[in-house]
Parts: structure tokens; C-alpha cells; sequence
């Protein structure tokens, strides 16, 4: 392993708040709490973290309706965060976009989206301003299995070939499409295969090892740095929960869901960080404690806030427009 | 280009082709964050020789020139991916950049819908505030070519229909420079609607930076008979019709929107607490359309102004044909304007 | 079982009905007793009673149609009933308030029945119902530009502004030509082409008159709260002296001049809507105390609008008094089928030359009577205005 010191903890904090902020989110999702809908990240944070320790507050994400995880590892506060969930004034998005439209563009977070393939064609968007501006920025692109079925995806991933746009593909392939296997959905025996038909480099890494998708990430991310074009990364995970909350998850097995729990990705980074001595048990037991009162704190916020008024509703949809248009 | 010597000499004529591409250089001038992107709009990229230059400047070249003076880092060819390069846009727009995006034609809009409608309209209110989407998409509508039915379509009013977008639909050359230059300066998405039969209008057109603000429609010619509202190409059609009334002693009020969304009902009502009359004359398809909505606008607030039903001209509910016999029936008439106005009287 | 109604008979002189209100719609339920319509006839508005309980199955005649006695109006069933459509049904009237026409439209089934509708038939912009409200024009008296077209707010301008031309530049309202104003209309202009009409006066010293009021008023107004007027004398007077004057109490007919058996007073009142005349019955037989007490019953229910048909119906002589309104006199015109009527100016106090030959202030009034000539000559006319001079003096 060759992560510092600094990284490991940063990786581990990341990981842990992830994981339980989406439990808590479960729980509050159950109780009744929070309106709508969710998509939990539980058992996939090494791939949004391995990713996201590459990068810094002026690269760009886009992301997907199952975004939490991605918010958190590109450092979006979770207080915010959680008052969207609950649709409160003091969300990220002041209770307008909710679970699937979390956002945080001051942190390089260009919204979870509730269109699968949705975010391809503005991640090579945020690129090109790169690009063009000359910032060095890259840009990362989540999206999940299904989404690489999307024409989007494809057109997107030429596109920024053609243009050797500075962003990095990143499949989350957690093996279903709602509920349909990636075995099914894709003609192709990986998603990363599909690299070659747009020339550039395509690897497929354990999302479960967080060193294994930091690794491959750091290359991707530095080739984009440098000018050279993008890159796909294709890992393979594993989510914990349903599809969306109140999924009852018969299309998998108990069998199967057991020996993912049993290879968790953040037991295993804890593990291996202490047997190697980068990182002490202490340090593994400070951050599961501080993800805690991380998260107490961010529902202490998220229900504080207060709700917002019905005619609230009629602002932010321009910058500039006559009121009375928007209300009528 | 012919100077007009009795012309003011801060105008001069340009057609409509020429009008548009005046407002993109100025505007690439004046803010290194404008780019053009699209099928073609320099066209013959990486071909030997076309380094800086174009093999097209857009399949109507109206885009022609702005490659050789901004270069292709400002001026991008794309892959035909509307989706990716609209998406792309949107993205751009958020992230820092004014993209000018061309979807060649609107009838397009089916392949890359969910970029301009969920994504682009959507994003500044889904973030609740916190972003800002500053893009034009300029395309070409309407028919009259015998492109027939997938390159022929208005369908602005799709467009207006969508909260979050602004639409825009010029009928000189003079408002379509301006607009234009308006469009690229606005925070908001704009889609901007080309006639393609109009590219070889001409009119007088103001030198140098010009700015028609969004949203302020414009009384193309004054009269108390009855108010005709009109939108692109459909202006000169209903100044026609004005001329031929005239010479029977009735002198109607033609109204260009100009924008559509926002749609300037002040200007619209005040036309028609005057007149008592209104007509709409759109080249788009009549249901849920800008005839429609205008229509339904005066019924709520003019009601007690007006002395007639509302009459609308508008296409038929139908693709546009190909067979020029057909394609001219599709087009709302001179004729037609002429005899809604006098059902109206 | 499906029950007509037709227009009623509301009095003996009735012929026609204008149906100005139907209170319950077509398809609504009805009781039997309950207000149905409103109709108004040349001499008053009446509420109709439902002759039957059920559903209004169908509504025949339009609010506006004229229509004669016995027309049918509508038609009340059973909800399962099946009903003709009006078309089948429709009575043969005609549509009314619309003097500007040059003949009146006939009342078609298949006009929409809306109020606006009702006058000339045409359908109304909005802006022309705007434009006539703003300028006080009754919009259902203004007619389209051409026949068939709808009426606008430039038509209404154009009727208004015609309207100010005709008046010289005084204020502009239109007072619909409607109910008692065009059944006095119809009524007078009658009674002028079809009499021939002679004016007697005289002017005459009314002393006995003022002093008897004098002498009554005061101990009968603290009685009965009701104000003794000079009309309740002259009502009294007159009913007394008419039964020597047969030929101004009687009525021509096909049969010949019948000489009625009874007196019966009507008395004139003025209300805002146009003139209107109560009838006091057996008038002769009747004390001065009972008459003004009619009188101003009578009087009273003009005012709220609640005369019955039989209040109005029946007279065959009538006072008409301006004096109140300080005409000196006037020649009034018959009230048909009477053949009399007696015009009443003011009292005015008037020198007077005494047949000693001394002048004296004396209070006199000018009377006026128009007779109906075919039916009674001039001298038996000044005859009665000398017998009731003589009472009055």
C-alpha cells in the first residue's frame, strides 16, 4: 500500500460518513421522515471515494440518482445535504431537487440526476469549460451500469475522445439495472470493452478495494491533467440496499448479499490500513465516532431548518423573468 | 452589400444571414467565454488546409468566417451526437463558458430532448438557485423548402411550453441581431429560432453592439381594426395582409412577440383593448401551440375588450408535406390572414 | 303525464303576455303553487304559479316573447317524461323592445335565450356588453352593423352617439321602450287613432271644495293617518254626480254604447316606471273617508309593485289630477274602452268678479274633461262640468 498517512484517514473518514449517513437515511426513510424517494450508496463507497481522493474543489463530478455517496467524498457538507432530504430552506438545493438532485456546484458537484445517462453529456460539458478556460480542472463522471446501456453515455464518451476532453468515465457497476443484471443488459463482457471503440484506455478494478479504484483513478485523473483525454474505469460492486428504498430485492439472493457483506469494502480498508500500520485501531474507532456526530449533527440541522413556503415554488427557475409569467 | 446612401449612417442593410453572424462576432469579441459549437458550423475540421478555415461556416454558411477569426477552439465541429454536444453545452454553461450550440434543425430536438428539457431547462431550479445555465441553441424552423417532414417544423412552441427556457424568434434582420446579442448575455438557457427562409432577408441593421431586450415585443405597424399578432416569418406575411386590408380602408395592428418566453402580454393587450379584434398567425402546428395560448391569454384579460372570437391562422395538424402543392396549403396565406381579419370586422 | 302551461288570462282587457323571467330552469323541479315565471302584461307583472308539480321538462317560450292569451309556455312532467323539443313546440309570438326594427323579428326557437339575446336577437361582444354599461346604453337596444353580424362596441358607440344627436347633447339613457311604458304607449296611441277624442274646460271657483277639505282633513288625517286629498273630494264628486251623466260612464262594443250599472273611479298615479291606474270600484256608493283610504292603499301598492290585475282592471271613468305637479290644465286622453276622463289643474287663488259686480280672491281650478265623440256630444260633456262645478264651488 502506498497510501500516506493523510490519504488513508481521509479515505477512511469518507467512507465511514458515506456509510452511515445512507443507514440513517434508511432508518429516516422508514420512519417517514423524508418525502419522495431514495437511492442508497451503502456498500459501493469505495468507488466514489477511491475516485474522489484524486481529486480537489475545483475538479467537477456529475453524478447519479443514487448521489449521496458521491456528494459526501467531494466534500458537500452532509448538514445541507440532509435538510434537502428533509426539504428544508437550508438544503443544498433550498428543498427544490431533494435526494436526486443534491447538488453543491461551489464544490465541483454538478447534481445527482434523476435521468439515467443524464450526466455523461454535461460532465464533457464541464470538461470542455476546462478546457477552454485553461483551469486544469478534470472532470468525473459517475454513472451506473444501466447508464452505459444510454446512448448518452456512448455519444459522450466519443465526443470527448474526439476532443480529448480532461474527464474520467467512472461505471459503477453494482451488477443490476434496477432490478435487471448487468449479465442481461450489456451485450459486451465488460463495460470497460467499450474503451476501445472510442480509443481510449478502459480498465475494470474491484470497487470493494478503495486502494485498487484510488490507484487506477490517479492514473486516469493524471492523464486528463495532462492534457492526454479521457480514460473509463469500470468498477465492480456491490449496493446493500434495494434499488430504491422499499425495494424488496427478490431479483438477488441471501447467499449473495451475505459474502458481499462479508468482504465489506470499509472493514476490509480498516484491516488492511491497521495490520499495515498506516492507520492505528484508534484512528478507525475516532472516525467511525466522528461520522456518527457528523451525522447527528446534520439531522439536528436537516430538522431545524425550517420548511420552505408554499410560493417559494415560483422562484429560481431564471435568473431573470417577469414573476407573473412563472406564477401563471 | 449595397449601401443605402439615404440610410442613417449608423445602419446599413444585411440580410438576416448576415445579421446573425455580425451579433456572433461582436459577441465573441467581447467575452472570450462565448464559444460556437455544432454539426458543421465551421465544418471540414482536421481536413488538410482547414486549419483555420471553414469548409461550410453551418450547412446555410451562417456561421461563415467566424472559424478563420476565433479559431476551432472557438468554433467547434461536432460529431452528429446532439445529445452529447447539446448536453455538452449545458455543462459548459454551468461550469463557466457562454456556449452558442446550433442544432442544426429543431425538428432534431427528438434526439437530445432530455438535454435541453431535463437538464439544461431544469438545472437551475432543481439546484435551487445556486447554478446558472447560460446558453443559446439556435436552430432552424419552418417550411417552405421541401425539406419535408423532419427538417421543416416551427415547434417553438415545444419550447415555450418548458419552464426554465427562454424563446426567441426574430423576423428582421435588425431584432435578430439584436436579440441575438441578448440571448448570449442572458443567464438563462434561450433557444433561438432561425427562419431558414428568411436568411436572405435584408433590412436595416445598426452597427456595432446592439441589444434587443427579451421580452419586449414590438408593434411592426400601428392600426385600430384589429390586432394581429405574428411570429418570424409569419411578421411579413401579415404585413402583407395589412397592405392588402389598407386598401379597402382597414388598417390592422401587426404585433411581433418577438420573444415568446417571456411573452410581453402588455404589449399584446394594449394592441387588443385597442382593436377589440384579435388574430394569431403562427407557422407552427395549431394544438397547444403559441396560437393557442396567445388566444387563451386575450380571453382571460381582454375579454370584455373584445368584439370578436379570437381567429387563429395557423398550419394544419399535420407533419409538413413534401409536394410544393401541399407544402404551400401546410403555410398559412396572405389569404388567409385577409379573411380571419374580415371574420373578424 | 305532461302538463302544459299556457299564457294566462290575467284580466278581462288581457290579450297578450310578455314572458319576462322564467324563476326555474328547465330540467328543475317544480311544485304545483310554486312562482314559475314572471310575465307582464300591458298593465302589470305578474308572478305565475305552477299549475302542476314534477320537473320543468321544456321550456317553449323565450324571456321576451309576446305571446297571446293560452300560447304555450312550457311543458311539466314526470323526470322520465319524454319531451318534444321546442322546435316542435314553439309558440308563434313575437320578440319586443326593439322600436328601431323595421318590423319585429319573429322570436325563433332556435335563438339562444339569454337576456342579451332578447332584444334584437343578435348576439353581443364583450366589448360591446363593456362599452354600452360604460355609457348607460341598454346594449339590447342597439343594432348589429348588418343583419346577422354581432353587435359590437362600435355599434353601441354608434347607437349612442345617434342617440346624443337626437337629444342635441343631453346626457344619454336609454329607458327601455318595455312593460308599462309600451303598454301606455300602445294603449294611448290607441285610444287616439280609434276615438275621436274633444276636450271641454272651464275654469272654476273651487271654494266649497277647500273648505270642505278643510274641514275634514285635520280630524281625519289624526284618525287614520291618512292625508285627505283634493282627489279623494273630486273622486267622490265625480262617482256621485255620473249616474245623471250615463253617457260618460259607459263603453262602445260591437253591441252599441253600453251605459254601465257601476262607477268605478281609476285614479292616475304617477310612478317612476310610467303612469299607472288603480280602480276604485262603486265609487258612488262609497264616503269620502273610505275612498282616500282605497285611494292610498291603492296608491301605496303602485309604489311596491304589488297591484293585482284586478286593481287595475275594470274602471269606467278616470281622474287624472296634475294640479300637485303645477300643470294649470292639460287635455288628458281617454283611458279605453272608458269614453271619459276628467283632467284636474292646480288650485290657484284669483280675483273674481262677484255677480254683485265686487272682485274678490276666490280659489279656482281649471277642469278639463275629454269625451270620445262618436259615443257623447259636447253639451252633455259641459252639462257635467257644470253640475260638478256647481259641487266644487
Amino acid at each position: 500500500m502506498e497510501l500516506t498517512r493523510d490519504t488513508a484517514l481521509w479515505i477512511y473518514d469518507r467512507m465511514t460518513m458515506i456509510r452511515v449517513f445512507e443507514e440513517r437515511v434508511a432508518k429516516l426513510f422508514a420512519e417517514g421522515r423524508i418525502p419522495g424517494f431514495v437511492h442508497l450508496y451503502a456498500g459501493e463507497e469505495a468507488v466514489a471515494v477511491g475516485v474522489c481522493a484524486n481529486l480537489t474543489d475545483d475538479d467537477y463530478i456529475t453524478s447519479t440518482h443514487r448521489g449521496h455517496g458521491h456528494c459526501i467524498a467531494k466534500g458537500v457538507d452532509p448538514g445541507p445535504m440532509m435538510a434537502e432530504l428533509f426539504g428544508r430552506v437550508d438544503g443544498s438545493c433550498k428543498g427544490k431537487g431533494g435526494s436526486m438532485h443534491i447538488a453543491d456546484v461551489s464544490k465541483g458537484m454538478l447534481g445527482a440526476n434523476g435521468i439515467v445517462g443524464g450526466g455523461p453529456p454535461l460532465a464533457c460539458g464541464a470538461a470542455l469549460a476546462s478546457q477552454t478556460l485553461g483551469t486544469n480542472a478534470v472532470t468525473v463522471c459517475f454513472f451506473g451500469d444501466g447508464a452505459a446501456e444510454q446512448g448518452t453515455t456512448h455519444e459522450a464518451m466519443n465526443i470527448a475522445g474526439v476532443w480529448k476532453l480532461p474527464v474520467v468515465f467512472v461505471a459503477e457497476n453494482n451488477g443490476f439495472a434496477e432490478s435487471t443484471p448487468v449479465g442481461y443488459h450489456c451485450a459486451a463482457s465488460t463495460i470497460a470493452d467499450r474503451a476501445s471503440s472510442y480509443a481510449i484506455p478502459g480498465v475494470t478494478v474491484d470497487g470493494y478495494d478503495v486502494v485498487a479504484v484510488y490507484e487506477a483513478a490517479a492514473e486516469a485523473v493524471a492523464r486528463a491533467r495532462r492534457g492526454d483525454g479521457p480514460s473509463l474505469i469500470e468498477a465492480k460492486t456491490w449496493r446493500y440496499f434495494g434499488h430504491f428504498e422499499g425495494d424488496q430485492v427478490t431479483y438477488r439472493t441471501a447467499e449473495q448479499s451475505a459474502a458481499y457483506r462479508e468482504h465489506d469494502p470499509l472493514t476490509y480498508f480498516a484491516t488492511q490500513a491497521v495490520e499495515r500500520g498506516v492507520l492505528g485501531r484508534d484512528d478507525i474507532d475516532a472516525a467511525d465516532r466522528r461520522a456518527v456526530s457528523t451525522v447527528d449533527a446534520a439531522v439536528a440541522f436537516g430538522e431545524a431548518s425550517p420548511h420552505p413556503r408554499p410560493e417559494d415554488a415560483l422562484t429560481d427557475v431564471y435568473v431573470s423573468y417577469p414573476r407573473e409569467e412563472v406564477r401563471s | 452589400m449595397t449601401l443605402v446612401s439615404e440610410a442613417p449612417s449608423t445602419t446599413r442593410t444585411l440580410s438576416m444571414r448576415q445579421a446573425i453572424n455580425e451579433a456572433l462576432r461582436l459577441e465573441m469579441e467581447r467575452d472570450a467565454t462565448v464559444i460556437l459549437m455544432g454539426e458543421d458550423v465551421a465544418g471540414g475540421a482536421t481536413v488538410p488546409g482547414f486549419e483555420q478555415d471553414d469548409a461550410w461556416g453551418g450547412v446555410l454558411g451562417v456561421t461563415k468566417g467566424l472559424v478563420q477569426e476565433f479559431g476551432r477552439r472557438r468554433v467547434l465541429d461536432t460529431p452528429i451526437s446532439e445529445s452529447a454536444y447539446i448536453g455538452a453545452a449545458v455543462g459548459a454553461a454551468a461550469t463557466g463558458l457562454r456556449p452558442v450550440a446550433e442544432l442544426m434543425f429543431v425538428d432534431f430536438f427528438g434526439v437530445c430532448m432530455d438535454q435541453i428539457f431535463n437538464q439544461g431547462a431544469k438545472l437551475r431550479y432543481m439546484f435551487g438557485g445556486k447554478a446558472k445555465v447560460p446558453l443559446v441553441i439556435r436552430t432552424m424552423i419552418g417550411a417552405g423548402m421541401g425539406a419535408a417532414g423532419q427538417h421543416s417544423g416551427c415547434h417553438y412552441s415545444v419550447f415555450t411550453h418548458m419552464p426554465g427556457l427562454k424563446t426567441v424568434v426574430p423576423s428582421t434582420p435588425a431584432d435578430a441581431k439584436g436579440l441575438l446579442a441578448a440571448s448570449i448575455r442572458d443567464d438563462d438557457p434561450v433557444l433561438f429560432f432561425e427562419h431558414k427562409l428568411m436568411y436572405d432577408v435584408t433590412g436595416e441593421v445598426p452597427e456595432g453592439e446592439c441589444v434587443v431586450p427579451l421580452g419586449v415585443a414590438d408593434v411592426k405597424r400601428e392600426g385600430d381594426a384589429a390586432t394581429v399578432v405574428a411570429m418570424g416569418r409569419m411578421v411579413s406575411f401579415a404585413l402583407d395582409a395589412a397592405e392588402r386590408l389598407a386598401g379597402d380602408g382597414v388598417q390592422i395592428e401587426v404585433v411581433d412577440p418577438r420573444t415568446l418566453s417571456p411573452l410581453d402580454s402588455d404589449t399584446l393587450l394594449a394592441s387588443v383593448h385597442k382593436t377589440g379584434r384579435l388574430v394569431v398567425v403562427d407557422e407552427d402546428n395549431p394544438r397547444c401551440s403559441m396560437a393557442t395560448d396567445i388566444a387563451a391569454m386575450v380571453a382571460m384579460q381582454a375579454f370584455d375588450s373584445l368584439d370578436a372570437p379570437p381567429q387563429l391562422v395557423t398550419a394544419p395538424h399535420t407533419p409538413v408535406p413534401f409536394a410544393p402543392e401541399m407544402e404551400n396549403f401546410y403555410i398559412p396565406s396572405v389569404e388567409r390572414i385577409v379573411a380571419a381579419v374580415r371574420a373578424t370586422l | 303525464m305532461i302538463t302544459e302551461v299556457a299564457m294566462p288570462k290575467l284580466g278581462m282587457a288581457m290579450k297578450t303576455g310578455i314572458v319576462t323571467k322564467w324563476r326555474v330552469q328547465e330540467g328543475e323541479p317544480v311544485e304545483e303553487g310554486a312562482v314559475l315565471l314572471d310575465i307582464e302584461t300591458e298593465k302589470i307583472s305578474a308572478a305565475i304559479p305552477s299549475p302542476a308539480s314534477g320537473v320543468l321538462g321544456r321550456v317553449v317560450a323565450d324571456v321576451g316573447a309576446k305571446l297571446p292569451v293560452g300560447a304555450l309556455l312550457a311543458l311539466i312532467g314526470d323526470p322520465a317524461d319524454v319531451f318534444p323539443p321546442k322546435e316542435e313546440l314553439a309558440p308563434a309570438g313575437v320578440a319586443v323592445g326593439v322600436p328601431s326594427a323595421p318590423t319585429p323579428a319573429p322570436a325563433s326557437a332556435r335563438e339562444p335565450v339569454s337576456p342579451a339575446a332578447a332584444g334584437s336577437g343578435a348576439p353581443v361582444s364583450p366589448a360591446a356588453r363593456r362599452r354600452a354599461k360604460e355609457l348607460g346604453v341598454d346594449v339590447t337596444l342597439v343594432p348589429p352593423g348588418a343583419p346577422g353580424k354581432r353587435v359590437t362596441s362600435d355599434d353601441v358607440d354608434a347607437y349612442a352617439a345617434a342617440q346624443a344627436a337626437t337629444s342635441e347633447g343631453a346626457p344619454v339613457r336609454v329607458i327601455p321602450f318595455t312593460g308599462i311604458r309600451a303598454a301606455i304607449a300602445e294603449r294611448l296611441s290607441a285610444s287616439l287613432v280609434e276615438m275621436a277624442h274633444v276636450t271641454v274646460s272651464r275654469e272654476t271657483e273651487v271654494r266649497g271644495l277647500v273648505r270642505r277639505r278643510s274641514e275634514l282633513a285635520a280630524g281625519f288625517e289624526a284618525g287614520t293617518g291618512i292625508r285627505l286629498t283634493y282627489t279623494d273630494l273630486l273622486v267622490s264628486a265625480v262617482a256621485r254626480l255620473l249616474p245623471d251623466h250615463p253617457l260618460l260612464n259607459a263603453t262602445l262594443t260591437e253591441q252599441g254604447i253600453e251605459l254601465l250599472s257601476t262607477v268605478n273611479i281609476g285614479i292616475a298615479v304617477a310612478l317612476d316606471e310610467g303612469l299607472i291606474v288603480p280602480v276604485i270600484r262603486d265609487a258612488g256608493t262609497k264616503s269620502i273617508g273610505e275612498i282616500a283610504r282605497e285611494r292610498a292603499e291603492l296608491a301605496a301598492r303602485a309604489q311596491a309593485g304589488t297591484l293585482g290585475i284586478d286593481d287595475v282592471e275594470g274602471g269606467t271613468f278616470t281622474v287624472t289630477n296634475l294640479g300637485s305637479f303645477g300643470a294649470d290644465s292639460f287635455t288628458p286622453i281617454i283611458n279605453p274602452p272608458q269614453c271619459a276622463i276628467l283632467g284636474v289643474g292646480r288650485i290657484v287663488e284669483k280675483p273674481i268678479v262677484t255677480p254683485k259686480g265686487r272682485v274678490r280672491t276666490r280659489p279656482t281650478m281649471w277642469l278639463s274633461l275629454t269625451f270620445d265623440h262618436r259615443v257623447v256630444d259636447g253639451a252633455p260633456a259641459a252639462r257635467f262640468l257644470a253640475a260638478l262645478s256647481e259641487r266644487l264651488a
